[in-house]
């Protein structure tokens, strides 16, 4: 019986022999990571500085990216060796590890014959000891910024498993001037601020900017020859046009996720209705009846619905449609009022203003209506609008004093951030990362 | 007449007032129909798209793809290698034994066996961010036990030839168990930084196996065992998901962990299971 109950028991052994300890917990930190100036093999002059100016600035660009993200803390320079040439390909990692940096962004600059630069990108993880992406990117001297946003890109979407956003732009409207006579303009930037430049002049008001998520086609509302409509308006060609031919205001224009048709509003005598406009042929179709105010539609990103604010049931708040105008449902509920809805490009989630108590906060909710966020708590926030990866929600703020500016936040509620902007700034559009 | 209603009428008004004043100034400029007032812009200005070249210049080839893994300590060198079947105890058997009259006061808690000599991955240990010491654990698991014997007194001698074979420390109670999961979680949770955030981390789990040595510094790469969570169109987020977990074993090694129970975290698993964050 005794022998009996030993040969149980060591046949049971080898099954409970292994241990295996649940880890339920961790620390949402960002994660270390070391990026040292990229060496160059030889030093060149280029239009854009030198080759080793350029090394380091394009580390400061990538480093100003990744630590803007909030996922990662990029480590002071001085924690560890400048790496040459040799070291890009066969880091120190035990320099780096003592740094305490988890992974490396390191890389190179070479000017070539024809004029251009090639930049090297290569991510290494320090304690595994281990490569985990390399890519070169050839640029010309003035896009040079192009491509440290492009190894942030591929930095970031390595380590994090989601899509980049650094190599985009943002549009929005610079207001300048008196409170009493402003002077509002489209400006257009990178994300991180750099090469900025405004698209009008001025002389008319214009609101609304709207970036087509399929190309560098833009949508905003303009008061042009005293018609205050939604144009269309291409980056790359100049080409602009009004959209359909109503006789009211248009306005609150969004794009679809294939960029070939556009929702907005028009006004009907007190109320408004929501549109689809076919950008190609030109053709118009009516999605809601026009008996309340229905305005700011946004499509979901597969195309099928839409997302809009209407006060049918007494005071404003979120509906969400099938694509063809049917079906609506309300989707928000809680106390206060709800505006200015735009579906993530991720699908998950929907950006709104929440109005309540004399505030406007950004926050978030599920396309069922489930799971509202509030991810910002200031006097005014508002406008909010994704990146293209659907992580980081673009809005602006306005003070007390009437200042207003752009910020963005990282959907988790962590990480608000002042987009630097020459001017006020107002009603800002992210626009799609670049290809 | 609702407040939303009053709110667009009253933006509405505002703004068709704002262009009415505007109206002036606009008559006054020549009329471009369909530029109105867009400043010309080259879209060349982004700069042309950046060719991936192929690979970039230096001897990309030549060099090695990516670095063996840092060689861990030999294994058979510092495994006494004890016979696969014996050394574990199920809980149920243990359970079995407790409840024995316990002639002596307390079990000597096993000697720390010193620890091995030192040839450890070339890495300096960061600061841990969780104070843990296997002296104290032993301590502990001591005061948790002070009536159950580590060992049956029973002795039949077939019996003592089969604990004889046993390495020492093999058998384990659940409350060593439960002390020895803990000690390994408070020294790795501190280390791991899951992904936040991500679409699909609400459903994402993994399981890696892990090797020691018996200074508690890894034996092997951790190993990837299973995943949940992972889909078709998630293979980016799942990966990096996985890598975040490996990466908190490699930053929190060497774990302190009691040296006589070493048979049994030997070789163990790890479920990274982030939901509860979420």
């Amino acid at each position: 019986m005794k022998h009996l109950l030993l040969a149980l028991l060591l046949l049971a052994a080898p099954a409970a022999a292994q241990l295996r300890v649940d880890i339920t917990s961790g620390v949402a930190a960002p994660m270390p990571i070391a990026v040292p100036g990229f060496p160059t093999a030889a030093i060149t002059e280029t239009p854009a500085g030198s080759t080793a100016a350029l090394g380091r600035q394009i580390a400061g660009i990538i480093s100003n990216n990744l630590g803007g993200s909030g996922l990662f803390r990029p480590i002071n320079e001085a924690a560890f060796p400048a790496p040459g040439m040799a070291q890009v390909q066969a880091p120190q990692f035990t320099a780096f590890r003592t740094a305490a940096a988890q992974a490396l962004v390191t890389g190179f600059v070479t000017a070539n014959g024809d004029g251009t630069l090639t930049v090297g990108c290569y991510l290494y993880d320090v304690f595994a000891e281990q490569e985990l992406v390399r890519q070169g990117f050839t640029v010309t001297p003035a896009g040079w910024r192009r491509a440290a946003h492009k190894c942030s890109d591929l930095v970031y979407s390595r380590l994090t498993g989601e899509s980049g956003y650094f190599d985009s732009r943002v549009v929005y409207v610079a207001e300048t001037g008196p409170r009493t006579k402003r002077i509002k303009r489209l400006a257009i930037m990178d994300q991180d601020g750099a090469n900025h430049r405004y698209l009008t002049s001025g002389q008319s008001l214009v609101l609304m900017p709207r970036f087509s998520p399929a190309d560098e086609t833009l949508a905003y509302m303009s008061f042009v020859n005293d018609r205050p409509r939604v144009w269309v308006y291409n980056i790359s060609t100049g080409q602009q046009q009004a959209v359909g031919d109503f006789n009211s205001m248009t306005f609150a224009p969004r794009f679809s996720p294939d960029g070939r048709k556009l929702a907005f509003s028009v006004m009907r005598g007190g109320n408004s209705a929501i549109y689809a406009w076919d950008i190609a042929s030109r053709s118009s179709t009516q999605l809601t009846g026009g008996g309340a105010i229905d305005t700011s539609p946004s499509y979901s990103p597969d195309g099928k619905q839409i997302v809009f604010e209407s006060d049918r049931g007494g005071s404003q708040q979120l509906y969400v449609m099938n694509a063809d105008g049917s079906n609506p449902r309300r989707i928000t509920f809680g106390s206060g009022r709800a505006g200015s809805p735009v579906w993530s490009p991720r699908g998950d989630l929907i950006a709104f203003t929440r109005m309540d108590g004399g505030k406007f906060r950004v926050a978030v909710i599920r396309p069922d209506g489930s799971g509202e966020r509030l991810l910002t708590d200031s006097w005014q926030d508002e406008g909010p609008n994704w990146s293209p990866n659907g992580r980081v929600i673009l809005f602006s703020r306005t003070e007390r004093n009437g200042s207003t500016s752009l910020r963005s936040i990282d959907l988790t509620g962590r990480n608000d951030r002042r987009i630097p902007t020459p001017v006020d700034a107002s009603d800002p559009a992210w626009g799609p990362l670049l290809p | 007449m609702t407040e939303g209603q009053a709110l667009l009428l009253a933006t509405g008004g505002h703004l068709l007032l704002l262009a009415v004043l505007s109206f002036g100034l606009i008559k006054s400029l020549p009329p471009t129909p369909h530029q109105p007032d867009i400043t010309p812009i080259d879209y060349v200005e982004i700069g042309p798209e950046p060719t991936v070249t192929e690979a970039p210049k230096p001897s990309m080839d030549a060099a090695p793809r990516e670095p063996e893994p840092p060689a861990p300590a030999p294994e058979p060198v510092l495994q006494p290698a004890p016979p696969e079947p014996v050394p574990d105890i199920s809980p149920q058997d243990v359970v079995i034994e407790e409840p024995e009259p316990q002639p002596k006061p307390k079990p000597k808690p096993e000697p720390k066996k010193p620890a091995e000599a030192k040839a450890p991955l070339k890495k300096e240990p960061l600061k841990k961010p969780e104070t843990f010491n296997a002296g104290q654990m032993a301590a502990l698991i001591d005061k948790n036990l002070p009536d159950a014997p580590a060992r049956p007194r029973d002795v039949s001698a077939f019996a003592k030839s089969i604990e004889s074979a046993l390495p020492k420390g093999a058998r384990i109670s659940p409350r060593q168990i439960a002390t020895l999961e803990q000690a390994i979680r408070s020294q790795i949770a501190p280390c791991w930084n899951p992904p936040m955030g991500g679409a699909d981390v609400a459903e994402m789990t993994v399981v890696l196996q892990i090797s020691l040595n018996r200074d508690g510094s890894i034996a092997a790469p951790p190993k990837f065992v299973s995943q949940t969570g992972a889909t078709a169109g998630n293979q980016a987020y799942a990966r990096a998901f996985v890598e975040t977990a490996k990466r908190a074993v490699l930053r929190c090694a060497p774990l302190s962990l009691p040296a006589d129970l070493y048979a049994h975290w030997r070789e163990f698993e790890l479920n990274f299971d982030p939901r509860l964050m979420t």
